[in-house]
């Protein structure tokens, strides 16, 4: 999960805004100004962000070099790690291991380069996977999905009216604006020529106080997708895949942002159970 | 002994349960093994439980398999125990929560379901299906002579 969020935190060029822990929930005296509330979405789309493979046996061969050697490295780190217990004779069986793998690099890239000249996809198929991943999400409307949850559940759960506002009509009579932000989603995996994928998505919402513009409020869920499927398999069947995970995630993210919000009554800190056993 | 004591009591640390939510009792979460297939459930009432601004306080409790799929549901208690009145399985892990419904100024609240956490902060991952709730298993049945 640490790897996901670094490898998001770099894709989005936002090191260090990791969503990492929840803010606590808007306190009793905010939530008693909030009046009027609506909720809207952003129709904006996001692109799919992430991995995507090498497109075509060039990029793959340069691709396979690299991992290739990454995993040359990676054998030569860990077998030299592992011969410093071997007593006396550990500086020699290191340095031999050091030795090898460094001159067995470039036959690790060569390797490495062959494999991934064979293995990658041809660039058409990659980009076919790519525009049926993006019309997926383009037709999906994940945050409005989202919103229309939050407002079916707080029909039956809140004491708070909700009302719908369309993205871009006027707010009249709202005092406070509940936004669902387009959802950001990332395919993650290793650096390979075609690796297998999971699919991260952060959800953002945010509470704005209409006279003055001022947020109030803003929340980021964060959810990696268990599946794991090579980019092609993630773009099959009019992304299919894709379309399944967000059916499935929508209707619990709307809940969670709903309890988050207007819901759950701030308890003291997590608590060590021992500390307070009776 | 300077070195080992401060780890012992790093590691000690780090073994203890950190809870979310309402504090169990009973089934411990530590000592998650129990002796009876009808367990009494018990957990500390909620702490703000006599501030005049908290009114019809109820707890809702579940029991689910380790798939997560609720077995046992009892909403609206008043009290904070709950006996289980139908068998559970013997020899069976579940898992069990609990949580604090209530008003506050007369506005519906509640508190977030009683799980383990890994992190004195809650943390902004959204778990599916369910996450960690309280563990507990059965007994294995009684061999009849």
């Amino acid at each position: 999960l640490l790897l996901a969020l670094a490898i998001v935190a770099a894709h989005c060029g936002c090191g260090g805004v990791a969503p990492a822990r929840l803010p606590d929930t808007p306190s009793e005296d905010l939530r008693s100004r909030f009046g009027r509330i609506g909720v809207t979405w952003n129709a904006v789309v996001e692109p799919v962000g992430g991995f995507v493979p090498a497109r075509g046996s060039w990029d793959g061969a340069g691709r396979g070099a690299v991992a290739g050697m990454l995993a040359d490295l990676k054998i030569t780190i860990g077998l030299t790690g592992a011969s410093a217990v071997a007593g006396e004779a550990a500086p020699f069986l290191m340095a031999g291991f050091l030795g090898l793998g460094l001159a067995m690099l470039p036959v690790s890239a060569m390797i490495g380069s062959i494999y991934g000249a064979a293995a990658a996809p041809d660039a058409r198929t990659v980009q076919a996977a790519v525009d049926a991943l993006q019309g997926a999400v383009d037709r999906q409307q994940f945050p409005r999905r989202v919103a229309e949850t939050i407002l079916g559940r707080a029909s039956v759960s809140l004491d708070d009216r909700l009302e719908e506002i369309l993205p871009g009509t006027r707010l009249d009579g709202i005092d406070t604006l509940l936004v669902v932000e387009p959802a950001r989603l990332v395919l993650v995996g290793p650096y390979n020529v075609n690796p297998d994928l999971q699919l991260l998505l952060l959800q953002s919402a945010s509470l704005t106080r209409v006279s003055d513009h001022r947020m109030l409020y803003q929340v980021t869920l964060l959810h990696l997708v268990s599946a794991k499927a090579p980019f092609l398999s993630w773009g099959k069947d009019d992304a299919a895949l894709l379309r399944s995970a967000l059916d499935q995630l929508s209707q619990p993210l709307g809940e969670r942002l709903l309890e988050e919000m207007f819901l759950l009554h701030p308890l003291p800190e997590n608590q060590d159970w021992k500390k307070v056993k009776p | 002994m300077k070195i080992v004591l401060p780890l012992a009591l790093m590691l000690l640390a780090a073994c203890t349960p950190r809870i979310s939510g309402l504090m169990p009792i009973e089934p411990a979460p530590d000592n998650s093994r129990i002796d009876t297939v009808r367990p009494l459930l018990k957990w500390e009432p909620m702490p703000e439980g006599d501030d005049p601004r908290i009114t019809e306080l109820v707890y809702d409790v579940q029991i689910l398999n380790d798939s997560g799929s609720v077995l046992v549901e009892r909403n609206g208690l008043t009290v904070c125990e709950f006996q289980v009145e139908h068998p559970l399985e013997y020899a069976h892990a579940y898992l069990w929560t609990v949580r604090a419904r209530f008003r506050w100024d007369g506005r519906r609240r509640q508190t977030e379901w009683s799980r383990l956490s890994d992190s004195s902060e809650r943390l902004a991952v959204l778990t599916i299906p369910l996450p960690r709730y309280l563990p507990f298993r059965t007994p294995t049945k009684p061999s009849s002579q």
